[in-house]
Formats: C-alpha cells, sequence, structure tokens
C-alpha cells in the first residue's frame, strides 16, 4: 500500500466526518442566534419564561436538525433510529399529557393577553398580584405575601377577574342609614365627600343611589370612580371619612335596630276564629 | 404683601434660620442646617386666595397642622441660595363650560381656561430641582372610555369666552384656546382636553401668566388636530413646556368624550 493511497483513504474517511462537525457547528451558532432574535422579538409582550422557552426551543431545534444532517453525512441511516423515537415520542406523550394541556393554555393566555406580570388578579378564590408567566402556570404573590402557582389550564377553565384590566375603577360603598334620616341631606354630603376626595375622579361623576327600605333602615350606595392604582387608598380615605360626613348630615350610619312591642298578658285573651 | 415680581427670584437662606412663602393657599417653610434641607408646606384658605409672602423669616420647626408634608434632603454641606421656579402641570387638564356651547361650521372662538401652577423648588448655584408642589391639587379626572382614555386633572374654574372675567393671580396661569371648526356639522364643546404639559409658560406685558396658545383645528366628529401658535410679542418666557410637543399632531380626540350608558 502506497503512501498516497493512505492519504486519499484517510481523507475519505475524515471528510465526511469534518463535514458533519461543521455542519454541527453551524446549527448550533444558527440555533442560537436565531433564538436569541426571536427571544428578544417577545420579550416585549411575553415574561421571561416566555422569553427563555423561545431561546431553548430554537437553539434545540436547529442542533437536533444539525446533528440529523451531520449523522447522514457520515452515513448513519436515521430511519432506525426514528423508529426508535416513535415509540418514544407516544410514552413521553402520554407522560406530558398534563404539561402539554398547560403548555397549550398557556399560548391561549399568552395570545388573549388576559393578564400580564403586575396584574392585580382574582382566580378560583384567590387574589393578587401576578409576578410571572411561565409556560406551565402562573405564578401569583398573594397580597398576605404567599407565593401560590397556578397551572395555566385552571387560569384557562375558571373565570378570571384582572382588577387591573382598565386603568379606572368603581368603588361601592353600601351603607345603611335610619329610614327617617334625612336621606337628601345624606345624598348631598357624600356627593361632597367625593369632592374633598383630590383622587376621586370627576367624571364619571359619583353616583348616590337609594337602593331601598328594609327593617327600618334605608340602603345606600355610594359609587365613586378612581384610578386603578389608587383604588384601594381612596376606598380606605373614604370609608373612613363617612361616618363622620353623614353624621354631620344628619343621617347616622344604622346600627342593629330590633323592635320589641309589650303585650300585656294578664288582659283578657284576643277573641279566637270561630 | 410682596409683589409678584419677588416671587419667582432667589433667597439666601442662613444657617440654622427659616423662611416662609405664602402663594395663594400654599404655605411653604424652607428651613436649612449645614448638612439638610427642609421643606414643608401646607394648604389653607381660599384656593383663589391672591395672598402672596416672599421668604419671610420664620421659625425653624413647622407646627403641625392638618395636611403638612415635609422633606428632608441630606447634603454634605448646604449651599445658598433657595429659589422657586413656576411650572405647568404634569397631566392634562380638562376644561368644562359653565354651559355646553356650539360652535357652528366655519366658525372660530377663542375661549380662555386658567390653571394652578406647580412650586418647584431649587437649592444651590446650580438650582438643583428639590421639591415640587402644586400650588393647589387639582381634582384627578378621566377623559375617554373607561377601558381606554387619560388620567387628567379637573379645572376648578369654568372656560369662558371673556378674558375680563378672569382675576390675575401669581399662582394661576391662562390658557388660550382656539378652536377652529372646519367640518360641516356644529361642534357642542362639553369638555375640552387640554395638552397642558406641552405648553410653554410666559409672562405677559400685564403681569399675568398666560401658556402658549392652543390651536384645536376640529376635522370630523370628536378628534382634532393640535397646534401651538404663536404668542404675543412682548411675552416673557418663564418656563420650557415639561414634554416635548410633537407640534402639528395628527388627529385625536379632545372633545366631549362621552361615557357609554351604565356607570
Amino acid at each position: 500500500m502506497s503512501a498516497t493511497q493512505t492519504t486519499s483513504d484517510w481523507l475519505a474517511t475524515a471528510a465526511p466526518v469534518a463535514e458533519a462537525l461543521v455542519v454541527l457547528a453551524l446549527s448550533v451558532v444558527a440555533g442560537r442566534l436565531l433564538g436569541a432574535a426571536l427571544a428578544r422579538g417577545i420579550r416585549r409582550f411575553a415574561s421571561p419564561g416566555w422569553e427563555q422557552m423561545a431561546r431553548r426551543f430554537t437553539s434545540w431545534g436547529f442542533i437536533g436538525l444539525g446533528l440529523a444532517n451531520a449523522l447522514q453525512v457520515v452515513g448513519i441511516d436515521l430511519s432506525v433510529l426514528l423508529g426508535a423515537a416513535g415509540f418514544v415520542t407516544i410514552a413521553v406523550g402520554f407522560a406530558a399529557q398534563t404539561s402539554t394541556t398547560n403548555f397549550l393554555s398557556g399560548l391561549f393566555l399568552m395570545l388573549e393577553s388576559a393578564l400580564k406580570v403586575g396584574d392585580f388578579i382574582e382566580v378560583a378564590g384567590l387574589s393578587g398580584e401576578v409576578i410571572s408567566i411561565d409556560p406551565l402556570s402562573v405564578r401569583m404573590r398573594t397580597f398576605d405575601n404567599r407565593l401560590v402557582r397556578i397551572p395555566n389550564e385552571t387560569l384557562v377553565k375558571a373565570n378570571l377577574t384582572n382588577l387591573s384590566g382598565f386603568p379606572i375603577r368603581r368603588i361601592d360603598l353600601p351603607l345603611t342609614v335610619p329610614q327617617e334620616a334625612n336621606l337628601v341631606a345624606a345624598r348631598d354630603a357624600l356627593a361632597r365627600l367625593g369632592e374633598a376626595e383630590p383622587r376621586v375622579l370627576q367624571h364619571p361623576a359619583p353616583n348616590i343611589m337609594v337602593l331601598g327600605f328594609e327593617g327600618g333602615h334605608a340602603r345606600l350606595q355610594a359609587s365613586y370612580w378612581a384610578a386603578a392604582d389608587v383604588w384601594v387608598a381612596v376606598r380606605t380615605s373614604l370609608a373612613c371619612s363617612i361616618p363622620a360626613t353623614l353624621a354631620s348630615a344628619g343621617a347616622p350610619l344604622s346600627t342593629p335596630r330590633l323592635e320589641l312591642s309589650r303585650r300585656d298578658l294578664t288582659a283578657s285573651p284576643a277573641p279566637q276564629d270561630a | 404683601m410682596s409683589q409678584p415680581s419677588d416671587l419667582w427670584s432667589a433667597t439666601a437662606v442662613p444657617l440654622h434660620e427659616a423662611r416662609l412663602w405664602r402663594l395663594g393657599p400654599l404655605h411653604l417653610h424652607v428651613s436649612r442646617l449645614p448638612w439638610q434641607w427642609t421643606f414643608s408646606w401646607w394648604r389653607d384658605g381660599q384656593w383663589l386666595s391672591g395672598d402672596l409672602h416672599v421668604a419671610e423669616p420664620a421659625a425653624p420647626q413647622v407646627d403641625t397642622v392638618p395636611g403638612l408634608e415635609t422633606r428632608r434632603f441630606a447634603f454634605g454641606e448646604t449651599a445658598d441660595p433657595v429659589s422657586l421656579t413656576p411650572a405647568l402641570g404634569d397631566r392634562d387638564f380638562v376644561a368644562v363650560p359653565d354651559q355646553p356651547f356650539f360652535v357652528l361650521p366655519a366658525e372660530s372662538i377663542r375661549a380662555f381656561v386658567s390653571v394652578p401652577l406647580w412650586v418647584q423648588v431649587r437649592v444651590g448655584q446650580d438650582a438643583r430641582l428639590a421639591a415640587e408642589v402644586p400650588v393647589i391639587r387639582p381634582q384627578d379626572t378621566w377623559f375617554g372610555s373607561p377601558t381606554a382614555g387619560t388620567l387628567c386633572y379637573a379645572s376648578r374654574t369654568a372656560m369662558r369666552l371673556e378674558l375680563d372675567l378672569f382675576s390675575t393671580l401669581a399662582h394661576r396661569a391662562l390658557v388660550t384656546v382656539e378652536v377652529h371648526n372646519r367640518s360641516e356639522t356644529p361642534l357642542v364643546i362639553e369638555r375640552l382636553k387640554l395638552p397642558v404639559p406641552e405648553l410653554s409658560l410666559f409672562r405677559d406685558a400685564s403681569g399675568q401668566l398666560r401658556t402658549s396658545v392652543v390651536r384645536f383645528t376640529r376635522q370630523r366628529d370628536d378628534e382634532a388636530t393640535i397646534e401651538h401658535a404663536q404668542v404675543a410679542a412682548g411675552w416673557t418666557r418663564l418656563a420650557e413646556p415639561r414634554t416635548p410637543t410633537a407640534g402639528g399632531r395628527g388627529l385625536m380626540q379632545v372633545f366631549n368624550a362621552t361615557f357609554t350608558r351604565g356607570l
């Protein structure tokens, strides 16, 4: 065997391997670049979890394609591997059914834009601030500072209330005053209370309603509007001022009332029906 | 009572002393220590009060009064002077006339709105901004639909067509509004959103504080283009706009934002 032949055999073996390595390297670089670009693209409307997922999926997808191409270049038959991969895919599919549901639910949530990081939400009896939206779940910090992980599927199925979905919110304060009170004076005093608190919106204007009468009381509702970010503070401020405001208007808040009537048991019994 | 021209000037505050400014309903107390400036403010009296007191000697400590707010600023070494500069509001204002009025097609009108000033407190030779206080805290209001709109301040004074109805106050500025109705239908003006942060502040020849003139040209429905017209000669510029103006902007909703039923 001549030296020239040995060299050409070595080259015949090494060239495909080198080509495969180049293909693999290119796929790694392309996957990383495209993954980073895609992550930058979705950064504006998705949480870091989605950004990271987009980067990983793109990167590993390209590496997988590059690997398959590289194996073909060096002469490895992929059909056997693909056959085995089919069984693996079915097994993983069954095992990851819940995760898949949550993942798809997360996609729908993102498309709907029903919530974003920083929103205050109520769902399934819990309320708090959204701190992250991840591929499989949403993490929420409750007002008493507990971390709650809500599967995306739950968010899609349940009635989700986004408390900060709109920039302004109404404050409804149900009140009861004695029905003999001057309700007109009470209404005017509650309207003036809204004007005295600068964070209460002048428009839409406060609305004071008499809802009805019950058990010797008049049921009122005072409704004011405020920006969503100061809603709690304004509601507290108004609620603190209402008792004194109503008292000065001659319509103090009602206290529970129980009416007793006295019957003289020594008197002759009431006539009975025949 | 001081003169309005004294108000927007620099004042020396000796160490361990304090000065008190009164501008309409606003009281502003400034005290100085070798390493600390303290600014306190509160409001009382009528919001259209014309009281004006500039840098009067005051006790170093402020008595507790309702609505008192205080800010302390630490320095390596405090330096004179303290200066007050005027500024316009940091949000758009919504002006409302006493009674809604109509502007017929091809008609142009001029109206006036009075808005409160913000007082900026600056310290040192380089006049660094330390605090900013509105002379009165205007009421919040909303302009737009409940789902999308703008948080604005409500103008306490009505929009008027007669300039003579406004008294000259050192702590309020007059906004001149021109409305040109170029559409084919009458325009009813119930509410008008004024881009106050985009306006400059001037003093006219009579000493009245004025803003740049806002010109609304209604093209269709409730939308209009907004321009800032040239101010009259002889006006002295006191403050630049807070936010850069887009000038000749596209159509914007500025008239009569109404709400759907059920609010």
